[in-house]
């Protein structure tokens, strides 16, 4: 009875674990698409930004006219298009990109970003920055910079985008 | 209740006591208040079968495992090829990762990284630690269609599968 009971109980102990790994691997690669796709949004906006700017703020207006100025790094991008406008605002913990286009406005919340570390490319071990996420380069080229902490591992995301104007 | 002997018992219809089978107990007796037991041969054998399925589904998961790090490692890896390839495309000479004239040098320094970053085991408290795996790089070349950009990483080993290197190469627009 008590060898039965051992069996069991591993067999279903073993069951339990790969599928709780199984759930952590599917969740990791699920983010990480989710931020991939916002990375490809991002870059389609630069690289389509007819106007663009860096706050460290949140932008006051939202008029039809040219953008207010901005600063070298921040963590609001706004992006014009002739689509319409792209906004994106990193608080710490989600990235979110609302864009608005023909009287419509719609906003999607990208959740597990965090500031990447200062060295570029290398794991962001605990020592969360007060780096700004988005960039301006002397030359133009905007960067954006995150890391996306999912269930099993880190995963650091690279955006760069060089304008219309400065291309 | 379930008996684990390394025989089998019958009871007796109307005995207290177990009969053992064997050869000076000819006569079976076919009673309807038989009990039989588990013997240790069945216990041993159905645990080499629980241990063996154990190992195959371990090594089926494990495999699973290392594919899905591949295909994830290969995402990453056109991911920064892109990068790299837009960044040198369009940024204004003086900000492109690799000089033109640095062609001409033997060997212009490539950029290195890490593709996957793995959560530690210990660092699971508040502040997750990380380490560093898979390996790539990135370095321009002169092929024979022009400029291209190349990044190389190198995929971990498993099993009796020795270590690799892959190569994925994009060429640059004139």
């Amino acid at each position: 009875m008590l060898g039965v009971f051992v069996v069991v109980s591993a067999a279903t102990g073993f069951l339990l674990t790969a599928m709780q790994r199984q759930v952590a691997v599917l969740q990791a690669t699920a983010l990480e698409a989710q931020h991939e796709a916002l990375a490809e949004i991002m870059n389609d906006s630069i690289k389509s930004a007819v106007d663009f700017q860096i706050y460290q703020d949140a932008p006051t207006g939202a008029g039809n006219g040219p953008l207010a100025p901005g600063n070298s790094s921040g963590d609001w991008l706004v992006c014009v298009n002739q689509n319409g406008t792209t906004r994106f605002h990193f608080d710490g913990t989600q990235i979110e990109c609302q864009q608005t286009g023909n009287g419509a406005v719609q906003t999607r919340v990208f959740v597990g970003a965090s500031r990447a570390s200062p060295n570029n490319g290398q794991p962001d071990n605990g020592q969360n920055s007060d780096q700004p996420i988005f960039n301006l380069s002397n030359l133009g080229i905007v960067q954006a910079q995150w890391n996306v902490n999912t269930t099993v591992d880190q995963v650091p995301f690279n955006v760069f985008g060089v304008p219309l104007q400065m291309q | 209740m379930i008996w684990i002997c390394p025989t089998r018992i019958e009871w007796r219809r109307y005995g207290a006591l177990p009969c053992l089978r064997g050869r000076f107990d000819r006569k079976r007796r076919v009673s309807p208040r038989l009990q039989s037991a588990f013997s240790l041969v069945e216990v041993l054998a159905s645990l080499f079968i629980l241990t063996l399925s154990a190992v195959g589904i371990t090594a089926a998961w494990r495999l699973a495992d290392y594919q899905e790090l591949l295909t994830r490692a290969d995402r990453r890896a056109e991911r920064i090829l892109r990068e790299y390839y837009e960044l040198q495309t369009f940024a204004p000479a003086d900000s492109r990762p690799f000089m033109v004239n640095a062609l001409a040098s033997p060997s212009p320094s490539p950029i290195s990284g890490y593709l996957y970053y793995p959560k530690l085991i210990a660092g699971q408290n508040s502040s997750p630690q990380f380490g560093k795996m898979i390996p790539f790089s990135v370095s321009m070349t002169n092929g024979t269609t022009g400029a291209q950009l190349v990044l190389t990483y190198t995929i971990p080993s498993y099993g009796t599968q020795a270590s690799r290197q892959v190569t994925k190469t994009v060429v640059l627009n004139p």
